[in-house]
């Protein structure tokens, strides 16, 4: 049992009335989808505005028409999916397997083995993009001038520009570790008792694995795979890199061009992006549908926690894991390291390739260390507003009979479904053009409500699928005893959903502190956090410097992590049935 | 009736005003300027660079005018302060960088104030200051002053790959045994890419661009330091729209010996500085305008550019010497007809032009 069960002696405690409970829903409910339609909203006004930075503008359907005579759009289109798809299929059977390996089994050293997910997880996406192509580009990758050299063949062996390409710098990158990084905690909450009834009954831990522990977290499995897949069809950075040169477009490199285009294109960008969210919203609602009928309380007040001995396998898969823990961080991290340290990346050869000047330029610039203390605020405070304001969410919709928690779900959605580059736009029109928020328009509070809205989907759905594992009975005894929901949720609830809530509160720093679209558009000069210092050093070419902005963002993220697990394994969180 | 004489003596009295006001000692009003300015805080945007945060310190030091400097791509600054003037928030004062996004997308949206109004010194405002006035202005409706050009060259060969090809005119792009070893900058947005072929499209015509990225089969690449490693490691044998900056440092470390420019013609980048209409801090924005275009403030830009970078260290004014490094990086205004002019309205045509080539193919 937990320590987090109910109190020896609970204080005289005040129940809220019933209307007053309703009446903060309703607030809450309002507020959810003021910050979140008023964007998509915009959105959809947006996509029927012409010309809109020329001195008279106007409105039509010429955004829509243009966008559906695309000649390469269905390309396109069927890019998107089936590399989506592709990667997503990988990285879930993957990421289940390592996730259930690391938190339910007696592999070694699980604590480590997390830990290394996360760094993956945390890795800058462009440099480490770069540091693939320079291990398997064609003509110039080491792995195949080595393999060359070698071998004696006269062709390249990988192709990292090429369709697999992209699917395999996206799974060693953020795709597979989000989902190790997200499942853990969850797999970690499950009872016990059902992998030893199965094993009782002499199933094999493979076959418990399938049939006891997939079925069970489906749900939080299903919440991980479709916010994957979300997030899959919406990225473009690596596709850009690695896509132009075999010719494979995606949907939102055609976003990307618009919003960039001279002048910005945003009412194309804006009819793209609908198009995108009517065809993405049939997902959340089968998530929806799915979650509502196939929720099983994992955890309940007969918890027990025991790992699974996977005897003579033990080994074997634990040197599995640290092999790929090493292709998907030490490998790029020692690239990215001496990226930082030559007179110009990638230029092995040059006569005196190595530098200090790099490091020298990046700690010199008086921006640096405004910049370091402004990421620092921005990512906790976000952190400590998405952990608050998530839980709260997600308790609403799935732990209160309150007529509106299906809609307040529906709408923690939208903002996954609206691609990035856009939302910044529509968070940007919300800031200039609602009265209520100029006094606060330019300072880090609205780079926070910015960051908080961004990711507000996978922080509620996370912490709503750990709810749903949660059995009502512990919740019932402390009302029975006439607890509060306060009360309960601070005293019984809270510390058994600690681990999933502090995994969003740390992605939620990270997002803080790497965050580039969100807040692109609103910050300014005194704001401005260190994702943003990194963007300007690789436009202005000085990608070196770049590249080590990325590295100290990385390191503040992973030690801002084991901080956090260092304080979590003290305070007992995390180890559930402890 | 009687009103209407009282009118028009305040009448002739308010023009007899503004005339001496007119007259007034620019010394004076420069004085003037900078006494009500002291204090105030200027808001920047800015493509950011070590060499402006040096010359920024300079400027609050002499004048005590704190600058608050916010770094963002031009495409983002013209989205974000078009949606703030749109909803009556006036927070920026001046815009200082590359003039592209300034001359094609603001000025002609109306959210610059005209830089005439902002000149005060008779040393900036002299056009016999500037080595040609008709590069003094980005665009006729002189809202942008532009105060450097800077010569680029896009193309360059790698004759470690395909020694035996030629490519000593630009037919010899077109050398069937290039095809597939050409690497291009993805040349559907403003870059170096799209910059490189409007000098292209400029020498050429559209036929031959048309022609050279359809059978060529040149391997595109969205990425700067992704085209410069392909190049400069033997990955193809002709880049377009290769950052010279790279191409120089990569000599200076003694690298990049088998490569060279492609005579292929030169595109011209120009800086400026724009004020945004009803900035916040007019007086502070009109003492850094009159500062930075003086010859104080264009020898301080052109000694701490060339610290910060490679190239683009030379000023417009006829007073102030290019840093000896950057000599070749100072356009020829003898043949300026021969240059795209990128980032001012004399080559918005052509750079528009490529791009859609560039998409025209690309869209096959």
């Amino acid at each position: 049992m937990s320590s987090a069960a109910l109190p020896a002696a609970l204080p005289a405690i005040r129940q809220v009335p019933a209307v007053l409970q309703s009446l903060f829903y309703t607030l809450v409910l309002a507020v959810v989808a003021f910050l979140v339609l008023y964007p998509a909203i915009r959105l959809l006004v947006g996509s029927f505005e012409i010309n809109p930075f020329s001195a008279n503008p106007t409105t039509g359907l010429d955004n829509w028409s243009e966008v559906f005579s695309r000649p390469k759009l269905l390309r396109a289109i069927e890019d998107t999916i089936t590399l989506s798809f592709t990667r997503q299929l990988i990285a879930i059977i993957f990421g289940v397997t390592i996730a259930w390996l690391i938190a339910r089994t007696n592999l070694p050293m699980p604590g480590w083995l997390e830990v290394g997910f996360w760094v993956a997880l945390f890795m800058p996406a462009l440099p480490v993009t770069l540091a693939w192509v320079m291990l398997a580009g064609e003509g110039i990758g080491i792995l195949n001038n080595a393999a060359k050299a070698l071998f004696g063949i006269d062709y390249d062996i990988f192709k990292i520009y090429s369709w697999w390409g992209i699917v395999w710098v996206h799974v060693m990158t953020a795709t597979l570790a989000i989902k190790v990084f997200l499942l853990v905690p969850a797999f970690r909450n499950m009872d016990a008792a059902f992998e030893d009834a199965a094993r009782t009954c002499g199933a094999s831990v493979w076959k418990t694995l399938l049939h006891i522990v997939v079925p069970i977290m489906l749900p939080t499995i299903i919440v991980v795979t479709v916010l994957g897949l979300i997030r899959s069809l919406q990225a473009f950075e690596i596709e850009l890199i690695l896509g132009s040169p075999a010719k494979i477009d995606v949907y939102s490199t055609a976003i990307y061009r618009a919003v960039n285009g001279q002048p910005p294109q945003q009412g194309i960008a804006s009819a793209l992006s609908i198009i995108f969210l009517v065809a993405v919203v049939p997902l959340v609602a089968m998530q929806q549908w799915f979650s509502q009928r196939h929720a099983v309380a994992s955890v309940s007040s007969k918890f027990s926690h025991r790992v699974q001995d996977l005897g003579r396998l033990r080994w074997p898969l634990f040197g599995i894991l640290v092999v790929l823990l090493l292709m998907m961080t030490v490998l790029p991290f020692v690239l990215l390291l001496m990226g930082s340290f030559m007179k110009l990346f990638g230029m092995f050869d040059l006569p005196q390739p190595w530098t200090t000047a790099h490091w020298t330029e990046a700690f010199t610039r008086g921006d640096l260390q405004r910049a370091f203390w402004n990421s620092m605020k921005l990512g906790f405070a976000a952190s400590l507003a998405g952990m608050i304001c998530f839980s709260l969410i997600a308790y609403i919709s799935v732990r209160t009979r309150y007529s509106g928690r299906k809609l307040l779900d529906f709408l923690t959605w939208l903002p996954a479904v609206i691609p990035g580059l856009v939302l910044s736009l529509g968070i940007l029109q919300m800031f200039a053009a609602v009265p209520l928020f100029r006094p606060i328009y330019g300072t880090m509070v609205v780079l926070v409500l910015a960051v908080v809205i961004g990711t507000m989907t996978l922080g509620t759905q996370i912490i709503k699928a750990a709810l749903l594992n949660l059995g009502t009975e512990l919740e019932e005894a402390s009302w029975a005893c006439g607890a509060s929901r306060f009360y309960t949720f601070r005293r019984v609830v809270l510390p058994l959903i600690a681990p999933a809530v502090a995994v969003i509160g740390l992605e939620v720093f990270a997002t803080g502190i790497s965050v580039v679209g969100l807040v692109a558009l609103l910050g300014t000069g005194a704001t401005q956090p260190l994702s943003i210092l990194q963007l300007i050093y690789l436009d202005g070419g000085f990608f070196e410097s770049g590249s080590i902005v990325g590295l100290l963002i990385t390191v503040i993220t992973i030690t801002a992590a084991l901080l956090a697990r260092y304080i979590g394994l003290k305070a007992g969180l995390g180890r559930a049935g402890s | 009736m009687k009103t209407h004489r009282i009118g028009m003596t305040l009448a002739a009295i308010g023009l007899f005003m503004s005339g001496v006001a007119g007259a007034q000692n620019p010394q004076e009003v420069w004085k003037a300027t900078q006494a009500k300015a002291k204090g105030q805080v200027l808001t920047f945007q800015s493509q950011g660079g070590k060499s402006m945060d040096t010359l920024l310190v300079e400027f609050t030091k002499k004048f005590g005018i704190r600058v608050e400097t916010t770094v963002s791509r031009p495409s983002a600054t013209i989205a974000r302060v078009r949606t703030e003037q749109n909803n009556g928030q006036f927070i920026w004062d001046l815009w200082w960088g590359i003039t592209s996004n300034m001359v094609h997308v603001a000025a002609p949206a109306g959210m610059l104030a005209k830089i005439d109004d902002y000149l005060i010194l008779p040393e900036v405002k002299d056009a016999s200051n500037w080595r040609h006035a008709a590069y003094m202005y980005g665009e006729p409706g002189q809202h942008v002053f532009t105060y450097s050009h800077e010569v680029t060259i896009g193309a360059f060969r790698n004759k470690a790959v395909l020694p035996d090809v030629k490519v000593d005119s630009l037919e010899a792009l077109l050398d069937p045994r290039l095809k597939g070893r050409i690497a291009v900058r993805d040349a559907s947005v403003p870059n170096a890419g799209s910059f490189t072929l409007s000098t292209l499209l400029k020498a050429k015509g559209p036929d031959f661009v048309r022609k050279f990225l359809s059978t060529m089969e040149p391997r595109v690449y969205s990425n700067p330091q992704q085209l410069d490693v392909a190049i400069m490691r033997g990955g193809a044998a002709v880049a377009i729209g290769m950052q010279s900056s790279a191409f120089s440092e990569c000599r200076k470390a003694g690298g990049c010996k088998t490569m060279e420019e492609i005579p292929l013609g030169a595109f011209v980048q120009s800086r400026g500085v724009a004020v945004f209409k009803n900035a916040p801090h007019p007086e502070a924005a009109r003492v850094f305008v009159n500062w930075f275009l003086s010859k104080e403030g264009q020898e301080l830009y052109v000694r701490e550019w060339a610290r910060d970078n490679i190239a683009g260290a030379v000023s417009h004014r006829k007073d102030v010497a290019p840093h000896q490094d950057h000599l070749a990086d100072m356009p020829d205004f003898a043949k300026a007809n021969q240059y795209a002019w990128v980032s001012n309205s004399y080559g918005g045509k052509d750079i528009d032009e490529a791009i859609k080539l560039f998409k025209e193919i690309a869209d096959k």
